[in-house]
């Protein structure tokens, strides 16, 4: 056959029956909105939390870097960065740290740095630039307001730079500006020039510097590989091939979470894309599969008349096109407002970083139009082909589509009780039942899951978990200056504890001591680690994190012991430790010393009987919450940790204060409190109201996100329902008026139809039931483990409650549906079909 | 050489001892220019043949030729494409396309074969017909007589080789039938047409050059053309 040049016609007989089925395209755009919304919200939270997450943590980390070396003499910073392997490089160098006493508690770090350092380290000017005149300095707005000086160029600003050998201080202009907050690594430093650098520190020899510990004139080389894969390793090489020894750094952005990297991320977020894909595929599946059953007749006549079965097939996919189009606008705009609107809410509930960023990154909007397109031309496909596979001498004479060939029919030999009619014209379509089933199933599953999930959050669990008495003071700075930026005093002094153990109201205080030691391994960790033959092979040191416990936290230890036993008594002497598992890797926990076991810490005179094992998050409340690979933290008694501290020099510092308060006076205690700590503000104040509050906002989060996904799905598999219903009984109606005019009566045909509603319903309980129960439980279960404060506790209830409701659902729908049936005359609707 | 060749049609429907036999072994042909009816009686299977002779339906066995061509040997989209090409209808319930107006159903098959319109020809159709004032309307608009005249032009349209009726009266009143006949046979004069026309209606049939009577799915008389009777 020749090629011919009908698209036109076909594309115009498209718009003509096009704008003949408005109904059905009303059905299909709304179909299709929802679909590309909630896609598109998706990928908007997605992308959103993925670029927040990168960016935060790249920020903390300080850039973008894969890694550098640090501590270099100029010399081995000129050999390394001619490596063949890094591809990129910048360059800094020590030049000491501000001494001026508004930064005693949070120290910023002066660098001398290149332009490309400034790039790759988030560090945008918001004005002026590096600096080059010797007496110029760049610093950053929170440096700027620490210090109380306007913003602006050319600004005279007096520093101190603590070089180590000497202070020195100098008036400086400001060269340039840019914004950063307390939370970000960049915060933390100030930069001067070359001239600068050349002048002052050109005497200091960074070998010496190096080894006395202030850096000062050492360089340090942050790179780039061609890629992020083992960065560890290709910086050892480095050093390996150049024979120079330095410590490295690992960008851990770059190790840790990113959607990009890490494929189990993304199995969330395709799951729920599925899930969406699925429920919109079946309800424009079945709004197209109806209109082609429902014009059938149209279509035969088509094809009748010349319209070949590819011209019917692209009059389908016209339709689906256009109708998609036109969706498509409104799709990507509100579920883009949606995504906006949810991301910061499911940001807040993770808590991992603070200001969040939004991404308007247009993949958002190609991947959204793409996967709601997909839905869209799957969901044509079928219907597409059902009318083009018509045969045109049914289009004459027959009303309605054969699915699959004739079945046998069986005979029945208890005669036509209606609801055996029912349920035998249930399976009549089997497809349609599946369809109908399918999408009221998922929806239920969605709906128990996420009532399951939120009533597995339990308050008390949670409230144990981060607080012991009625208000806790936890000092932040320990643990944010811990390593490199850490100081001697603390704001949380034993004067302040005694001042707020005078608090009228206060009944009690149990204090923690913190304090963390790196210490090389000994026997029994050694032994421990070979026999696990640990890939990586046994560290130089491990961290131990040693608690000091005051007697209130020691009702906590019995729930999470191990082996051993806890006696309380014996504890307090001060002979005995206790001791947690260690992260040997991620998701796996075993413990190095077992009861009876003796440790000894460099430093502290007494070594220690290990009493019991306890779990690795053992007094979580009581800990700094982090954990060191390979580490593990120990816990003695309060007043000995202090004592053995003290004695070696580098006493233990309070990490936190559990106050118990007079029930009665427990706003008036926490006021006085809040008074009392608030000039330090490296202290954090949280009463148990505070952490119920948190809890609170999180279950609000869940329910917000979880019910408004659930009612856009249960909308989806109701209006499944309603389609398949109101055309079944439209499609049916020549099978209807046949039935009465052999003496059925009206009200058995309505009975018969609310018996098939039920059936159904009967159906979707039976799925739900069973296997909805299992993937409720499986899955609940799974988001269940994976947060503190859950308690997995199985829910019947969305169960039994859900099927009288669909019951009452079915009943109306079947009745208002065949309402308007049961006017029109029976010889109009036998005569119609002729 | 016959427009229109038929060599032992059968149509089976069901198995065994349930078969219905519409078409039992059925031949004949069909010259150029002839206006044939077929009749017989309700579920005689003088339907059935009208489908098989227009490619609606697939015969259980036999061979349809058209114009030299086995139609049966087609795939769906090439007798599809032959039809429109090679055979236009004419029904009872006239098969306008409801969204379409009077001329875009008259040109569809056309279209849809993105052929060119022979506009001098089509006019001539239209005025034929007597339907130039209404091209514009839908066929909703229009009476039963006025529907099946936009019915027949389309048709004609393509200039096929055959055009199948099938009960092309059965709607419509006396008067208005007859109006529509004498318009077919002088039409199927004008432009040359064959017409085979289906019909329960003795005295319908009578206008026709030929008569073919089928009963139970046979043919019972009219085979050949009997002498005399031939127009040319």
């Amino acid at each position: 056959m020749i090629a011919t040049n009908n698209r036109k016609t076909v594309f115009n007989l498209a718009m003509a029956s096009l704008r003949a089925n408005r109904l059905r395209n009303l059905a299909a755009i709304c179909a299709i909105v929802l679909t590309t919304l909630l896609i598109t919200s998706i990928f908007t939270m997605a992308l959103s939390i993925n670029q927040s997450m990168q960016y935060a943590q790249m920020k903390t980390a300080g850039s973008d870097f894969h890694g550098g070396f640090k501590y270099l003499t100029p010399e081995e910073a000129a050999t390394l960065r001619k490596h063949p392997s890094i591809k990129l490089y910048d360059y800094s160098l020590s030049s000491g740290r501000l001494g001026n006493t508004e930064f005693k508690h949070d120290p910023v770090e002066v660098l001398q740095i290149d332009q490309v350092y400034a790039d790759h380290s988030f560090i945008v000017f918001t004005e002026g630039g590096l600096p080059t005149g010797e007496n110029e300095v760049a610093l950053n707005t929170w440096i700027l307001d620490k210090l109380g000086v306007q913003p602006e160029l050319g600004k005279e600003i007096t520093l101190q730079i603590d070089i180590g050998e000497r202070m020195i201080s100098q008036k400086f202009t400001l060269s340039g500006y840019y914004e950063a907050d307390k939370e970000l690594a960049m915060a933390g430093l100030a930069f001067v020039s070359k001239a600068f650098t050349d002048k002052n520190l050109s005497d200091i020899d960074p070998v010496q510097s190096r080894d006395s510990g202030s850096y000062v004139n050492t360089s340090n080389l942050s790179v780039m590989f061609s890629n992020s894969f083992h960065i560890e390793s290709k910086l050892n090489k480095v050093l390996a091939d150049t024979g120079i020894t330095a410590p490295i750094g690992i960008n851990w952005a770059y190790s840790s979470v990113s959607l990009a990297e890490n494929a189990v991320n993304i199995i969330p977020y395709a799951a729920v894309i599925f899930i969406i894909m699925l429920s919109g595929y079946l309800l424009i599946y079945n709004i197209f599969y109806i209109s082609v059953v429902r014009d059938v007749k149209f279509y035969g006549l088509l094809k009748m008349i010349g319209t070949t079965p590819r011209q019917l097939r692209r009059i389908i996919a016209i339709h689906a096109r256009l109708l998609y189009l036109i969706a498509l606008p409104f799709g990507l705009g509100f579920g883009y407002l949606i995504g906006r609107w949810v991301t910061p809410l499911t940001t807040s509930l993770s808590g991992e970083f603070k200001g969040s960023s939004l991404s308007s990154s247009p993949w958002i909007f190609a991947g959204a139009a793409l996967f709601s397109f997909l839905t869209v031309w799957i969901a044509a496909h079928k219907p597409g082909r059902l009318a083009a596979d018509i045969a045109p001498v049914e289009a004459v004479k027959f009303s309605g589509v054969q699915n699959g060939g004739v079945k046998t029919l069986r005979s029945s030999n208890h005669g036509a009780k209606l609801h055996r009619m029912a349920f035998s014209n249930l399976f009549r379509s089997q497809k349609k039942l599946s369809l109908m089933l399918s999408s009221l199933f998922l929806s239920i599953l969605l709906f128990n899951t996420i009532f399951t999930v939120i009533s597995s959050m339990d308050v008390n669990k949670y409230l144990s978990a981060y607080i012991h008495g009625d208000y806790m003071i936890h000092n932040k700075g320990i643990i944010q200056q811990e390593g490199e930026r850490s100081v001697n005093d603390t704001e949380l002094s034993e004067e302040l504890y005694g001042q707020l153990s005078h608090i009228d109201g206060v009944k009690s205080i149990d204090k923690v001591y913190y304090s963390v030691l790196t210490v090389p391994p000994d026997d029994i960790i050694r032994a421990s680690l070979k026999s696990s033959a640990n890939p990586q092979g046994i560290p130089a040191r491990v961290h131990a994190q040693l608690f000091g416990l005051d007697s209130g936290w020691y009702d906590l230890a019995e729930q999470d012991v191990l082996e051993g036993e806890f006696n309380r008594e014996q504890f307090d002497s001060g002979d005995f430790i206790l001791v947690t598992q260690t992260l040997t890797e991620p998701g796996a926990y075993a413990s190095y010393y077992h009861p009876g076991d003796r440790i000894s810490y460099p430093g502290l005179k007494q070594s220690y009987e290990v009493m019991a094992v306890l779990k690795y998050d053992a007094f979580f409340a009581a800990t700094t919450q982090m954990y060191f690979g390979n580490g593990y933290n120990a816990f003695l008694p309060a007043a000995k940790l202090r004592q053995a501290t003290l004695e070696s020099g580098t006493p233990a510092d309070i990490l936190s204060l559990t106050l118990h308060a007079d029930p009665d006076k427990l706003d008036e205690t926490g006021q006085l409190l809040r008074e009392g700590i608030r000039p330090l503000d490296a202290l954090q104040l949280k009463s148990r109201e505070d952490y119920r509050e948190e809890l609170s906002d999180n279950i609000r989060i869940f329910e917000i996100i979880g019910y408004g996904l659930n009612l856009v799905i249960a909308l989806i598999g109701l209006l499944n329902y309603i389609n398949s219903v109101l055309t079944g009984v439209i499609a049916r109606r020549h099978e209807f008026a046949v039935l009465e005019s052999i003496g059925m009566t009206k009200k058995q045909l309505k009975r018969m139809l609310v018996y098939e509603g039920l059936y159904t319903v009967l159906l979707t309980a039976l799925l739900t039931s069973t296997i909805g129960v299992l993937l409720t439980y499986w899955i609940a279960r799974n988001i269940a483990a994976g947060m503190a404060y859950m308690e997995f506790r199985m829910m019947w209830l969305p169960f039994i409650l859900v099927i009288p409701v669909l019951a009452v659902l079915s009943y109306l729908i079947t009745i208002s549906a065949y309402r308007p049936l049961a006017r029109s005359p029976i010889v109009e609707r036998l005569r119609e079909m002729e | 050489m016959p427009i229109l060749r038929i060599e032992n049609l059968k149509k089976y429907y069901g198995k065994g001892a349930q078969t219905v036999k519409a078409l039992d072994n059925v031949s004949m042909n069909v010259e150029k220019g002839e206006f044939v009816a077929i009749v017989g009686t309700s579920g005689s299977g003088k339907s059935t043949l009208l489908h098989m002779l227009g490619g609606l339906d697939r015969a259980t066995e036999g061979k349809v030729y058209v114009n030299g061509h086995d139609i049966f040997q087609m795939s769906d989209e090439k007798l599809t494409i032959f039809r429109r090409r090679s055979v236009g209808f004419v029904f009872q319930s006239y098969n306008l396309v409801p969204i379409l107006n009077v001329l875009a159903n008259i040109v569809l098959p056309i279209e849809l074969d993105g052929g060119q319109i022979d506009q001098e020809y089509l006019n001539l159709i239209i005025t034929s017909l007597g339907l130039q004032e209404k091209t514009r309307n839908l066929p909703a608009e229009l009476s039963g007589g006025q529907q099946q005249r936009v019915a027949i032009a389309r048709a004609l349209a393509t200039k096929p080789s055959i055009i199948l009726a099938d009960e092309p009266t059965g709607n419509l009143d006396s008067k208005t039938s007859q109006e529509v006949l004498i318009l077919l046979k002088q039409l199927s004069v004008k432009f040359d047409q064959t017409i085979v026309m289906i019909t329960h209606n003795e005295a319908i049939a009578q206008m026709a050059d030929r008569i073919i009577r089928i009963e139970d799915g046979r043919i019972a008389s009219g085979l050949t053309q009997a002498p005399g009777e031939s127009r040319l």
